[in-house]
This record gives C-alpha cells, sequence and structure tokens, in this order.
C-alpha cells in the first residue's frame, strides 16, 4: 500500500467515524421529529441522524436495483408495485411536510367538538375539537418513523445474528437458533405491553417502543438471512472462491451477503407494514410511541358510543393505517416478485430457424419393430402427422415442436432422442396433453387411432393411465410424498377399474411383484431408493394395460447399473405384455438398449430416423482420444486418504459412529497426465475430490501437490495456486451477481497474478483461450448458456496457472455435443500448457475418452486401479465387471 | 416417532425455564421495587409494618435467592396473591383461561374455515380474475389494523344495527355463543386473510410438483388432482406454521378482548399492567408464553403425526 493510499483511508475513516458519532448523538434528538413541530433547522446532529436513516433503505434499494440489473422494468411491469411504492414517497413527503399541508394545528379547541368532514375541515374534529386532517397527517410521523427505525434495528440485530450463525453454524448456529425459539414463542404484543406499560416512559417514548419493537421483531431477519446462508454457502461459487484461496471473511462479504440482500430487502419492507400495525394496537390500547398524536389512539379516541355519532374520528386515522400498511405490503410483493430468481433473466428463448433443417418431416415408422401378440395390427399404437407445438409467452409465441410426426406400431417401440430442448419431452407430453396452459397445439396425435383433440375431460382422463400410461425422468419428485407407494398404484387401478376391495388388492400386489417390488407396497416414497421408486412409477403406468408406454428420460436420474437393471425391466415388460413404447431420452446408447427404431429431434423438428443401428450418434462426436502421457514424475501424491462424517444419533443427537466416505485411498498422478476416479452415487468420489482440494477435514492420510502438503495454513497459498477446480453445476459454480470479467478478475487479484494494469488484457486472453468471445465478458452468468459459463469455470481455474486441475463432474449436467466440445478443450489445455487433470466422473464413457488411467472407486475404496485401455479391456475386480456390463451395448462396441 | 415426541418434549423443558427467568427478570427490571407492588396499599405510613411484610415476603434476601425462590413460585404456578382483584393470582387465570380458549379456539377454527377454500379457490383459479380479486381482498383485510375492524363490527352491529350484544361474555350456554359471535368473527377475519394468503402460496408451489403431473397423467380428476394430491402436501408446512402463527393469535386476543371486554387472559394481563398489579401480570404472561409453547409443541407433534418424512433422526 502506498502512502498516499494509507492517507485516503485514514481520511475515510475518520469521515465514517464523525458521521456515526453525529448520528448517535444525533438519533434521541429525532424524538422532535414526532412531535408536532418542525426539526429545528440548527440541529445538525438530529438532521444527520435523519439522512442516515433515509440513506441505509435507499442505498440498499439502489444498490439491489443496479446489480439485479432489470428489476426495476420488472417493478414497473407490476401496477400494483407502483402504486404501493407512490403510495409510500407520498406519505413520507406527506409526514416531512406537515406543516405546510395542514392548515391547523394538532392542539385541541382549534374547532368546536364534533364537527363533521367540510370544506377546511377535511376529517372533521374530535370531542377536543383538534383538527382531525392536521392529527392524522401529524400521526403519519409517527407511524413511518417507528416503522423505519424499528425495522432498521430489526435488520442490523437480525442480519448480523442470522448471518453469523448460518455461516458458522456448530455451537453458534445451536444458540441463535435457540433464543430465536425463545423469543419467538412469547406473545408479542404482551411482551410490548409489558415493557412500555411498565416502564412508563415519559420523555423518550418513540424510542421506547420504536426499539422495543425492533428488539422483537429481529428474529425473522435472522430466520431469513440464516437461511439464506445456509442455502448460499453450500453453492458451488463459495467453493470456488474457497478454491481460489480467497479468505472466509471476504467470502462472507463478496459472495454470500450480497447474495442475501434481496430477500432481506423484501422482508423489510413488509415489515414495515407489520411494525406500524403493531404500534398502532399498542397505541390502541394506550401505549403507543407518542404521547400526544398516533392513528392507533385516535381510534381509541373517546370510546364507541361517541364513536357512533362522529364516526369520522376513529375512521379516518383507521383507513390511513391501512392505506401505509397496504402500500408496504403491495410494494413488498412486487419487490419479492420482481427479485424472484425464478423469474429473473429470463431471457426470450431463442426462436427457431424457419429453414428447414435435413430429413422431410412426414417419416413414418417402418412397422419392424415388436413381436408381441398385436404386432401386425394395422392401427398403430401411436400416430403423430405434423405436430406443431408453441408456447404462447409474454415475448410472443415461441415454437418448441415444428411439424413433427412419426408413428410407433402396436407392440413396437420408438426411440425419441435429442439434446435438452429440442422438443423431445415436449412432443411426449403433448400425446397426454400434460402441458401447461400457455402452450397451443396444432396437428394430429392418434392413440390406437382415436383423436387425442377431439378427447372430452372425461375421455382425456380415461385415457391418460388407462390406454396410456407414463414415466417420468425425477422418480424423487414425481411420487407423492404424503402417500405410501401401495395406494398410490392402488389409486391408478381405481380410477380407471371399478374393482371390489379384495380385487384391488390382489392387482396392487400383483403390479409390484411384476415389477420386483415385492412386499414394498406399505413403505412411503422417501425409504425406497431411486430405483425402486421408478419401479414404482412403472408398476402405475401398467397398472392398467396399457397399449402404449411413455418413459420420458426415466433412468437419466439413476446410477449406470440401477439404468442398467430398469432397461432390462422395461425390455421385458414391453415383450412379455405386447406393449408400444415411446422412450425419450438425451442418450442415443441407451435408446439402443430398449427400442427397436429412433429418431433424433434437433431445434424442434426430426432430423434422422430408422432402426436404431442406423441412426449416427448425436452430433458425431468426436472421440477425444487422450494424448499418451509423458513419462513423468508424480505431480499429485494421495497416501492412505480417510475422509468420515460423524452420525448423530438418539435423544440428545450425539456422535455415536462416523460414515467413513474415504477409507484409505492412495493413488499418484503423473505430471501431464490425466487420471479419472469413477464411481456411482455414494461411492465417495466426490468426498474425495474435496479433501484432495483441502476443503475438507482428513481423518487420516496425506496429500502432496508436487511435494507440498495439502491441509496446512502455511502451504495452502503455494497450493491454491497449483491446484484449482472446476465443478459439475455450471449454475451455481458463478456469483450470479458477477460478470465474467468480475469472476476472472477475483481470481487474478486473489493470487496478483501480473500486474494490475496487465490483468484487463489477461482477462481477454483467458476468455479467448477458452473459445468464448471476448465480447461476453460483460455478461452475467444467467445471460450465458450452460456450455459458456463452464468455460468460465474453466478460465477461472486458470487464471491462476495452476499444474493441477480437479474436475468434479464438470461435463455431467451438459449435452453430449456441448460435452465433447468441453472434453476437446481439455484435450486441448493439457497438450497447451501441459496440465494434470484429476478428473471425477460416474460416466464410464467420459471417462474413456479422456483419461490415461482409472480408478474405480466403490464404497470409499479404490476396488481397482491402472491405465484406462487394460481396465476397460480386462476388468479385474467384480464390481468394476457389473459396473461396464451396465454401460449401453451400443458404447461398447 | 415415540423417540421424536420424547425430545421434543424434552426441549420444551428448557423453553418453559427461561421463560419464568424471562418474566421474573422483565419485571426486575422495570421503574419501581419489584417488592413494593405485593404490598397493600393501606400499609403505607407504617414503616415497621411494611418491614415485616416485606421480610414475609422475602424481599430483604439477596437477589440471587430472590431470584431462586420466583423460580420456584412460577414453575409451580404459584403466583401469589392478586391486590386487585383480592384473589390468588392462580384463581384468577384458572376463570379467564377458559375463556381465552374458547375465544381463540373458535377465532382460529372460524379462521381456517375461510382461508383454506379460500386459499384453495385462488390457487385453482391462478391468475384469473377471481383469483387477482381474491387476491386484493385477503391483501386488504391482512392490511387493515384488527382493532379497527373490532371497533367498526361493533358499532355496526351491536349500535347501529342492534343484532348482537355489545360485550362481555353472557351468562353460559346459547347466551355465550351469542356473546362469542362478534368477538370470534374479528379474530378469524383478522387472522384468515394472512392464512389465506398462506395456504394460496403453499397451493401454488406443490401444483408446480412433479407427483402433481404423475396424478394427472394417471388419470385423476382435476378435482383430486387439487384436494386429494395437492392440499394434504399444502397443508404440511401449515400446520407446522400454526406453531409460528399462535403468538400473533393470542396478541389478537389481547386486543379483541379489550374491545368486546371479553374477560379472559388478555383483559386481565392488560388491566394487571395499568395498575400495575405484578403478580398478576407475572402469572398471566407466564402462562400466555406457555400457551403458546405448548401450542408450538401440538403443531410439532401434529406435523410430525401427518408427515411421514418428520421421523426420528431428524
Amino acid at each position: 500500500m502506498t502512502a498516499s493510499r494509507r492517507l485516503d483511508v485514514a481520511t475515510a475513516v475518520a469521515a465514517v467515524a464523525l458521521w456515526l458519532r453525529a448520528a448517535i448523538v444525533g438519533l434521541p434528538r429525532l424524538d422532535a421529529l414526532v412531535h408536532p413541530r418542525a426539526l429545528p433547522h440548527e440541529d445538525t446532529h438530529a438532521w444527520v441522524a435523519l439522512a442516515t436513516f433515509l440513506i441505509v433503505p435507499i442505498g440498499t434499494i439502489v444498490l439491489v436495483r443496479r446489480r439485479h440489473g432489470g428489476a426495476p422494468d420488472r417493478l414497473a411491469a407490476r401496477p400494483a408495485a407502483v402504486l404501493g411504492r407512490d403510495v409510500l414517497l407520498l406519505l413520507t413527503f406527506a409526514a416531512l411536510l406537515t406543516p405546510l399541508l395542514a392548515e391547523h394545528t394538532t392542539s385541541a379547541a382549534v374547532h368546536p367538538s364534533f364537527l363533521p368532514p367540510g370544506p377546511g375541515v377535511w376529517f372533521g374534529s374530535d370531542e377536543t375539537g383538534a383538527d382531525v386532517f392536521a392529527r392524522v397527517l401529524y400521526g403519519a410521523r409517527v407511524s413511518l418513523g417507528v416503522g423505519v427505525v424499528a425495522v432498521g434495528l430489526a435488520v442490523s440485530i437480525g442480519g448480523l445474528l442470522g448471518g453469523i450463525a448460518g455461516y458458522y453454524g456448530g455451537w453458534i448456529d445451536r444458540g441463535v437458533s435457540w433464543v430465536i425459539d425463545l423469543l419467538l414463542s412469547l406473545p408479542r404484543l404482551a411482551v410490548l405491553l409489558l415493557v412500555v406499560g411498565l416502564s412508563r416512559p415519559d420523555a423518550g417514548r418513540f424510542l421506547v417502543v420504536a426499539g422495543m419493537l425492533g428488539f422483537i421483531g429481529w428474529m425473522g431477519v435472522a430466520r431469513i438471512v440464516r437461511a439464506q446462508v445456509l442455502a448460499v454457502r453450500e453453492l458451488d461459487f463459495v467453493t470456488a472462491a474457497r478454491a481460489l484461496g480467497l479468505p472466509e471473511r471476504t467470502i462472507l462479504v463478496r459472495h454470500v451477503l450480497p447474495n442475501v440482500a434481496a430477500p432481506l430487502v423484501v422482508f423489510a419492507t413488509l415489515a414495515v407494514g407489520d411494525t406500524i400495525l403493531t404500534e398502532s394496537a399498542l397505541a390502541f390500547l394506550g401505549y403507543g410511541a407518542s404521547a400526544d398524536v398516533s392513528w392507533g389512539s385516535m381510534v381509541a379516541g373517546t370510546g364507541i358510543s361517541r364513536l357512533r355519532d362522529a364516526p369520522w374520528v376513529g375512521i379516518f386515522p383507521g383507513l390511513a393505517i391501512a392505506a401505509t400498511v397496504m402500500a408496504c405490503n403491495l410494494f413488498g410483493d412486487g419487490l419479492r416478485d420482481s427479485l424472484d430468481p425464478r423469474q429473473r433473466g429470463q431471457a426470450p428463448p431463442p426462436r427457431l430457424p424457419s429453414r428447414d433443417v435435413l430429413a422431410p418431416a412426414s417419416a413414418v415408422m417402418p412397422a419392424e419393430g415388436g413381436g408381441g401378440p398385436l404386432a401386425g395390427v394395422a392401427v398403430p399404437a401411436l400416430e403423430i402427422v405434423d405436430l406443431h407445438v408453441d408456447f404462447d409467452t409474454e415475448h410472443g409465441l415461441v415454437p418448441a415442436v415444428h411439424g413433427v410426426s412419426f408413428s410407433v406400431p402396436a407392440g413396437g417401440s420408438l426411440g425419441l432422442v435429442g439434446a435438452s430442448g429440442s422438443g423431445k419431452s415436449v412432443t411426449a407430453m403433448s400425446v397426454l396433453r400434460l402441458l401447461p396452459e400457455n402452450v397451443r397445439l396444432r396437428g394430429t396425435i392418434r392413440v390406437a387411432g382415436v383423436d387425442v383433440a377431439g378427447l372430452d375431460a372425461a375421455g382425456l382422463r380415461a385415457l391418460r393411465g388407462g390406454r396410456v400410461g407414463m414415466v417420468f425422468q425425477e422418480p424423487g419428485s414425481s411420487l407423492n410424498p404424503v402417500f405410501r407407494v401401495g395406494a398410490q398404484v392402488e389409486e391408478a387401478v381405481r380410477l380407471h377399474q371399478p374393482l371390489g376391495a379384495a380385487a384391488v388388492r390382489a392387482r396392487v400386489e400383483a403390479l409390484l411383484a411384476e415389477v420386483g417390488l415385492d412386499g414394498l407396497g406399505d413403505r412411503f416414497p422417501h425409504e425406497l431408493s431411486g430405483g425402486q421408486k421408478q419401479r414404482v412409477m412403472i408398476a402405475m403406468a401398467l397398472a392398467n394395460d396399457p397399449a402404449l408406454l411413455i418413459a420420458d428420460e426415466p433412468t437419466t436420474a439413476l446410477d449406470v447399473t440401477v439404468q442398467k437393471q430398469l432397461l432390462d425391466l422395461l425390455a421385458r415388460l414391453r415383450r412379455d405384455r405386447g406393449m408400444a413404447l415411446l422412450f425419450v431420452s438425451h442418450d442415443l446408447d441407451v435408446v439402443a438398449e430398449v427400442a427397436d427404431s429412433a429418431a433424433v429431434m434437433r431445434e424442434g423438428r426430426i432430423v434422422s430416423v430408422g432402426p436404431v443401428a442406423s441412426v449416427p450418434a448425436a452430433g458425431g462426436v468426436t472421440r477425444a482420444a487422450p494424448v499418451s502421457a509423458p513419462e513423468a514424475s508424480a505431480l499429485l501424491v494421495v497416501e492412505d486418504l480417510h475422509v468420515a462424517y460423524p452420525v448423530r444419533s438418539g435423544l440428545f443427537r450425539r456422535v455415536t459412529g462416523t460414515v467413513r466416505a474415504v477409507d484409505g485411498v492412495s493413488f499418484n498422478v503423473r505430471r501431464g497426465e490425466t487420471f479419472a476416479i469413477v464411481g456411482e452415487s455414494g461411492s465417495g468420489k466426490s468426498s474425495l475430490a474435496r479433501a484432495v482440494l483441502g476443503l475438507l477435514p482428513v481423518a487420516h492420510g496425506r496429500v502432496f501437490v508436487g511435494g507440498v502438503p495439502v491441509g496446512r495454513p502455511s502451504t495452502l497459498p503455494a497450493i491454491r495456486r497449483r491446484m484449482q477446480a472446476v465443478f459439475q453445476d455450471t449454475a451455481a459454480a458463478l456469483d450470479p451477481r458477477w460478470s465474467v470479467e468480475a469472476t476472472l478478475r477475483e481470481a487474478l487479484d486473489v493470487h496478483a497474478v501480473g500486474d494490475p494494469s496487465e490483468r484487463a488484457d489477461r482477462v481477454v486472453a483467458l476468455i479467448r483461450e477458452v473459445g468464448l468471445a471476448p465480447e461476453l465478458r460483460r455478461r452475467l452468468p444467467h445471460e450465458l448458456s450452460g456450455g459458456q459459463r463452464q468455460r468460465v469455470g474453466i478460465a477461472r481455474a486458470l487464471a491462476v496457472a495452476p499444474e493441477l486441475l480437479v474436475l468434479d463432474e464438470c461435463v455431467s449436467s451438459l449435452d453430449v455435443e456441448i460435452q465433447a466440445q468441453i472434453l476437446d478443450l481439455f484435450v486441448g489445455l493439457q497438450a497447451g500448457r501441459g496440465l494434470t487433470y484429476l478428473f471425477i466422473s460416474h460416466d464410464l464413457r467420459v471417462v474413456q475418452r479422456l483419461a490415461h488411467h482409472v480408478g474405480v472407486m466403490y464404497r470409499g475404496s479404490l476396488v481397482e486401479c491402472g491405465p484406462t485401455e487394460g481396465i476397460f479391456a480386462a476388468p479385474q475386480a467384480e464390481y468394476t465387471r457389473g459396473l461396464l456390463a451396465s454401460v449401453p451395448s451400443r458404447a461398447r462396441s | 416417532m415415540g423417540a421424536y415426541v420424547l425430545r421434543r418434549v424434552l426441549l420444551t423443558i428448557p423453553l418453559v425455564v427461561a421463560v419464568a427467568a424471562l418474566v421474573w427478570g422483565l419485571l426486575q427490571a422495570m421503574p419501581g421495587d419489584y417488592c413494593d407492588s405485593f404490598l397493600d396499599p393501606e400499609l403505607n405510613g407504617r414503616p415497621e409494618a411494611v418491614a415485616a411484610l416485606r421480610h414475609a415476603l422475602g424481599c430483604d434476601l439477596p437477589l440471587g435467592e430472590q431470584f431462586l425462590a420466583a423460580m420456584r413460585s412460577i414453575l409451580t404456578l404459584d403466583f401469589g396473591v392478586s391486590l386487585s382483584q383480592r384473589a390468588p393470582v392462580r384463581q384468577v387465570l384458572a376463570a379467564a383461561l377458559p375463556r381465552t380458549l374458547l375465544l381463540t379456539g373458535t377465532g382460529f377454527v372460524l379462521g381456517q374455515l375461510l382461508a383454506i377454500p379460500i386459499g384453495v379457490f385462488q390457487a385453482a383459479r391462478q391468475g384469473r380474475a377471481a383469483d387477482v380479486g381474491l387476491s386484493m381482498v385477503t391483501l386488504a383485510f391482512y392490511s387493515l389494523p384488527a382493532f379497527w375492524l373490532g371497533v367498526l363490527l361493533q358499532l355496526l352491529l351491536t349500535l347501529v344495527w342492534r343484532l348482537f350484544p355489545t360485550s362481555g361474555v353472557g351468562n353460559g350456554g346459547w347466551d355465550t355463543a351469542w356473546h362469542l359471535v362478534l368477538p370470534a368473527t374479528t379474530l378469524a377475519l383478522a387472522s384468515a386473510a394472512a392464512d389465506a394468503r398462506y395456504v394460496r402460496g403453499a397451493m401454488l408451489e406443490v401444483i408446480r410438483q412433479d407427483y402433481i403431473r404423475t396424478a394427472r397423467a394417471k388419470g385423476a380428476s382435476e378435482a383430486r388432482v387439487l384436494l386429494v394430491h395437492a392440499l394434504r402436501n399444502a397443508l404440511l408446512p401449515t400446520v407446522a406454521l400454526f406453531g409460528l402463527r399462535l403468538p400473533y393469535l393470542f396478541s389478537g386476543a389481547v386486543l379483541v378482548e379489550s374491545i368486546y371486554a371479553w374477560p379472559g387472559l388478555g383483559r386481565v394481563l392488560y388491566a394487571g399492567i395499568s395498575l400495575p398489579d405484578l403478580p398478576l401480570i407475572s402469572g398471566a404472561f407466564f402462562l400466555f408464553a406457555m400457551l403458546v409453547a405448548a401450542g408450538g409443541l401440538l403443531a410439532d407433534l401434529a406435523t410430525a403425526a401427518v408427515d411421514p418424512r418428520v421421523r426420528l433422526d431428524r
């Protein structure tokens, strides 16, 4: 730090200190604000305090709006929210400018008693002859003041405690959570009555009430902040920041807290309304923030019997409360909707090119599939002719399917293959008309000769689950969590067959037995594995002997061995039942296991169709054959590594045992080669990756990178420069608020790579190196595609010029074509920079393309380890043989 | 499940002790001598009698021992004698408690009967005119001060149109039920708006889930999808939320009891504070907090009973 910079910092600190002092000194004098007299002009401290209270919320809002890019536009699209905001602004100005607006003071006897509303006496007068209009205006000062001060206090206390509890966890978290639970279990109004009523403050009553309201309201803030911090803390971009070597405090301030701010602003807005309501209730009971005028005490006024004769005395202040609180709620709801990440940054989906892509759209399948009893029947099980599907969005009609035609013969099978967004799932869903309401369908869909478009609601219900059964992608979320799986299968039977109770039960048992789930009917979904849940879905789909089964990516979420079992089951069921099958998948190799024919979709059209063996692999994937590894020294050495998680159980959640996620793993990775760790979910491969990166505590064993031990604070900076990581979830791996440039710049700054002036050029060079256009550097992550985001993630890892990259399932969530491109990039980078990779994956096919050496992981141990060709050609361990046998046979050939 | 219940019940014990300590601490922190309020004002001017009484009450003991004595008496529900009511606090509370439970219980049930159908109906009609209109109505009621609503109802229905009695608890049986109508309706309207908004949000969240699509793919009717598959899941968080909403319900009871002169706990507390009558306050306050704690406990146990995913290991 240069001397002049140090001086700047000192000046800034001094200025902030002076400002804080003025604000604190002026705080008690704000009391003057709520009394029916203006703030004295000469009281600078009070003005500073007032300005502070105004600057903090406004600054936060401005900051959030700036960081959120288009948020104001989306707010402007919500007239109710704009109305709420404008009413609040109007009220604030009215409260500040009261002496100019009100013709009368709030004192008694400016009018006769109970004068009805009229010209000059807009809201009438009360029993003392005071002007109700003036008192309502002055009351706004009390209510708004209390709301802002109390919420400011609540946000300060709650934000701090919630942030600490969420970020640090452990006993701090448990302690804070317990105090929150304790304070939340107190009746709010009773506590306020007790404190305000018994302390009977005469001076500073405003601050006592506002302070108590803030103190009683911080728990809600703390809960939100804690939950939000807990969620953000686990995201990959925080892990990436840690892997970059950022200090914890910097991560909290730069990456975690800004992502918590948005829900906090929403909560604070709503809390202002809530606080105003509570204060008015207190005032109604006689313990409000102001002894002079307050909306609540005006309603209580002179009692119910006199209110009958002069209702205006109570009605106008009540309306004022309702209007203010409603404005807060409208504004808060609008803010929440416009800041909702689910609605954020959804650029309009690209319109499909109108040119014809490849094949003519009217490819009718040859009826060569199927050997069941129904084979040869003329009417196909499913026939789709010239199907168009458009989504009616706010950006106009967005086409998803563009003139698709195909048919599945009775008892036959067809695989519908394509990348995500190709329209294959939309096509499958339109058969049962399971698409959202904003979808426009054109074309003909016939199931066993019946036109689906002509069906009424009852006919559609008979079709769904009756003649057509359907299985979906996510077994984890496709079953209703609160019903036993047997009951869910039973419902499918009952909805279509009028059977007696005993017959239904027998049918359910038979169905469960058919899919290999004998006696598991009284389990709840969460008590079953993913594969078992998908079997329940299949049993449900088969309940009424459908002529056609539609399976939409049914095995994508499952491990490869489980996938193999399910594909075998589907193939067997189709054979035994002579049922037609429409199998939707992104993976042609998987389709080849169950379907005779395949149709490949791209951009809403069918681009090729025919027997499965003749269809080319999607996108013509280049097999990026690994460059033969040089004979070199070991860069990464892992010695007898153990990682264990504590298991808590029993009454007092004591640690009763450990799960050994990584159980004695040793291997070496030579400089310039790719070492792959393969395993199914739960095998411990991700724990291994994190332990190697030094992000998980190691129970036993050692890790060296270039001879430097990992896991010691002293070696950490050196390790961080040598070893970086790329993660799986591209949506979570980049901070959603940071541009590409800012993300890369941070990585360069942390390790002071190069001169500050040349870092901008380095950012551009990095972006180019990973194959992106430099113009993309100002984009935010949500404005990039998944593949582009992953390239940014790679650029961030490369920024510090590491020798070793840990790639944790980093192509798993990408489409096949993008996957191939990223793998090519890895191969190129390895050749160019001499990089070493530790590649973690569940996908044997990807591993085969990239790795020189493979380690197979199973239940925390390496069961086999060796050169890739050796392992794939002649696996030694039984587990490896099973794993390799599960790979779709087409991919093996 | 059994272990979960036991664990949850055991976790309530430190909460009860902490609330008792908080009550004592709050009263100690207030201006004026805590002990003096136990004394009969007629003793003024007789210092030796005051001193004797202070000794008898244990007010001359060190603070630590006073604390232990206070904790003992609070936790055994022995709050002493109320000076304003000239009766043991326990007796006063025992009379008021059933009335408050009757009022809040009726208000809660009425509120749910309003809120759940409105929320479900809105979710089924999401984005259409009926939903938008009802959203504005619930938002308006959500923004209304409960006491103002109470005062307006009272004004209209008891003074302008003399349909209901103005205040009081009546003489038991149907008369009490008749007196209950307005206070319970006020309480119900005040809480139903928030609950309807919540049910609508929960339903919309659930309707987006994959298992709703599964139910449709089975051939279930739209009514069955909403009422069987969606509602059951949407109500799970509502049950859990009930524990969190109890404090608001009792806050509402304090207001409503004060408007309609309903002699329940809220009124006892309010009267105690305006006097002030410290033994009465500490008793009423502790009882309020215990009611809330008991409600939270019940809500958690009910959630565990209806949600198969909550098990002893959670």
